[in-house]
């Protein structure tokens, strides 16, 4: 059976006029099973679309075990001697005290992994990027968060910075969930998981964007919802996994 | 929602610091145990490190997002702004002067261990300790006024100004009433200007942080500022209640009296609230 193919639709933060955004996505099909991976770098931490890049690679690639296996604390440290040595390396020289600084304190970024295999899925989240289950267009089920009023300004996040006796920084939740052929999963980073979570809004048109051959539609869907202030203006990713 | 707007370059924020400046700033903070600085050092030090702290929350790569954008007026002798309202990257390129701080890193070495690696940092400053001559409040909160309507005229949509006053006596010229109440007035679409009042120990009485109102405050300067400082929006309340380790009831307004320096450090780190997004 030929594997689905994600579907990714991405919009940076208004004022980034451009550049791409902290949010950084990967995908790893394997002959049995896929799985997915969205981290949403904080801006306001240093070099975090860098971080965000390395855990969704290690996070679609890798396979990970459960919190409390030792192994993911050697690959996250690991991944932070590899985000350290790369943001030291891009250092202009001389370097701005800024830059330094935002080294020393290092960068944060969340993370979403979900493995699917035949009917089943899993997620194990650290921070508040969301899965979203839809069937038939409704929303069935949505991990970590359930509603809107759950995203707050400092979700938890995965830090770059070495420390001793810790991986994550806090355990990450974990979810599993039943699949039916036609079922989209839907991994978005906040700004648009909380949208989808406010029931009193109309449902983002998820069909103009896969079947609408406008490439734009995303794009001019997240302006006018930042317009409308309807829609935080935050970096907004979105992965599609339509269920086999 | 008033207090909701994102702080970014298209929209961005407003921080207006009104400093005393004033002879009795060179006394020292009256802090239990450990050695006294004096307040305008004292100050001085937390101004320039949240000005560094907001251009750290804003770089982005090599660029540094003009999310925010600053003022400075101090009042010793008499009120003044020097510069204008600045962006953080202006700021960043134009400091008052810089100072070279010695720093040990610890850099990647390759191999998965670190190496300890001395480098010279320059760290840009922008307020220095200044005491001298009476205290103008009057006269600032009037600079102040003029400065912030000129500002919020041309940021309509923007999250509304955040002005720290920062003093430790009375104002010599007048009843800081008006002005403080003609700051409130000011605002963009998205609530009135937020007014934070900190008087700072001069060892005299209790401190008090965060009060509803002015009742049981004898003192009618005291009272001045109480009243004239803004009940915090939620964000900061909690912010407040988070640093404080206490509960604080809607209407808590962005008031310290008798504060330290510590509460200098944390008012200032619960005005900013915005800028953490």
């Amino acid at each position: 059976m030929a594997r689905p193919a994600v579907s990714v639709f991405a919009v940076p933060k208004a004022e980034r006029q451009g550049q791409p955004s902290d949010d950084r996505y990967a995908v790893c099909g394997l002959p049995r099973e896929t799985r997915l991976a969205l981290s949403d770098g904080a801006t306001t931490t240093s070099e975090a679309g860098l971080w965000a890049e390395l855990l969704a690679r290690a996070g679609a690639e890798w396979r990970w075990p459960w919190a409390l296996d030792p192994r993911l604390h050697q690959r996250i440290q690991a991944l932070r001697g590899i985000w350290g040595q790369e943001g030291w390396k891009r250092l202009p020289q001389p370097p701005p005290w800024f830059r330094i600084e935002g080294l020393e304190r290092g960068a944060w970024a969340t993370l979403l992994m979900v493995k699917i295999k035949e009917d089943t899925w899993w997620a194990q989240a650290v921070g508040d990027t969301c899965l979203l289950h839809l069937r038939g267009g409704q929303l069935i089920q949505s991990f970590p968060y359930t509603s809107s009023e759950e995203f707050q300004a400092a979700p938890c996040m995965v830090g770059s910075l070495p420390r001793e006796g810790e991986a994550l920084g806090t355990l990450p939740l974990r979810a599993k969930g039943k699949c039916r052929r036609g079922d989209l999963l839907l991994l978005a980073t906040d700004a648009l998981a909380k949208r989808w979570l406010q029931p009193e809004i109309e449902a983002p048109p998820l069909e103009d964007w896969l079947e609408g051959g406008d490439p734009m539609a995303f794009e001019d869907w997240v302006a006018r919802e930042r317009a409308a202030h309807r829609l935080d203006d935050d970096d907004t990713t979105l992965m599609v996994y339509p269920c086999p | 929602m008033p207090y909701s707007r994102q702080l970014s370059s298209s929209n961005p924020g407003c921080i207006l610091f009104l400093l005393d400046q004033s002879g009795s700033m060179s006394g020292g903070f009256a802090e239990q145990g450990g050695p006294s600085i004096p307040k305008a050092q004292g100050v001085a030090d937390c101004v320039n490190r949240l000005i560094q702290e907001l251009i750290l929350r804003c770089q982005q790569g090599e660029a540094i997002r003009d999310r925010i954008h600053v003022g400075i007026i101090t009042y010793g002798g008499s009120a003044q702004m020097p510069q204008a309202f600045r962006s953080l990257s202006e700021l960043n390129a134009q400091p008052l002067r810089e100072e070279s701080r010695t720093k040990i890193v610890q850099v990647y070495d390759g191999s998965g261990g670190t190496t300890p690696q001395t480098i010279e940092v320059k760290f840009p400053i922008w307020c220095d300790p200044v005491a001298s001559g009476g205290t103008p409040m009057c006269g600032a909160l009037d600079l102040a006024a003029e400065r912030l309507k000129a500002w919020a005229d041309a940021h309509p949509s923007s999250f509304p100004p955040i002005v720290f006053n920062i003093t430790d006596g009375e104002a010599t010229d007048g009843d800081p009433s008006a002005g403080l109440g003609k700051v409130k007035t000011l605002g963009t679409d998205d609530g009135s200007a937020l007014v934070f009042n900190l008087l700072l120990s001069n060892g005299h009485g209790a401190s008090l942080h965060f009060p509803t109102d002015g009742n049981g405050v004898n003192a009618a300067p005291l009272r001045t500022l109480i009243e004239g400082a803004s009940p915090l929006p939620e964000a900061m309340r909690q912010r407040a209640a988070q640093l404080y380790e206490t509960p604080l009831p809607e209407g808590s307004r962005g008031v310290v009296l008798n504060g330290s320096i510590l509460d200098v450090v944390k008012l200032l780190d619960i005005g900013s609230t915005p800028a953490n997004g």
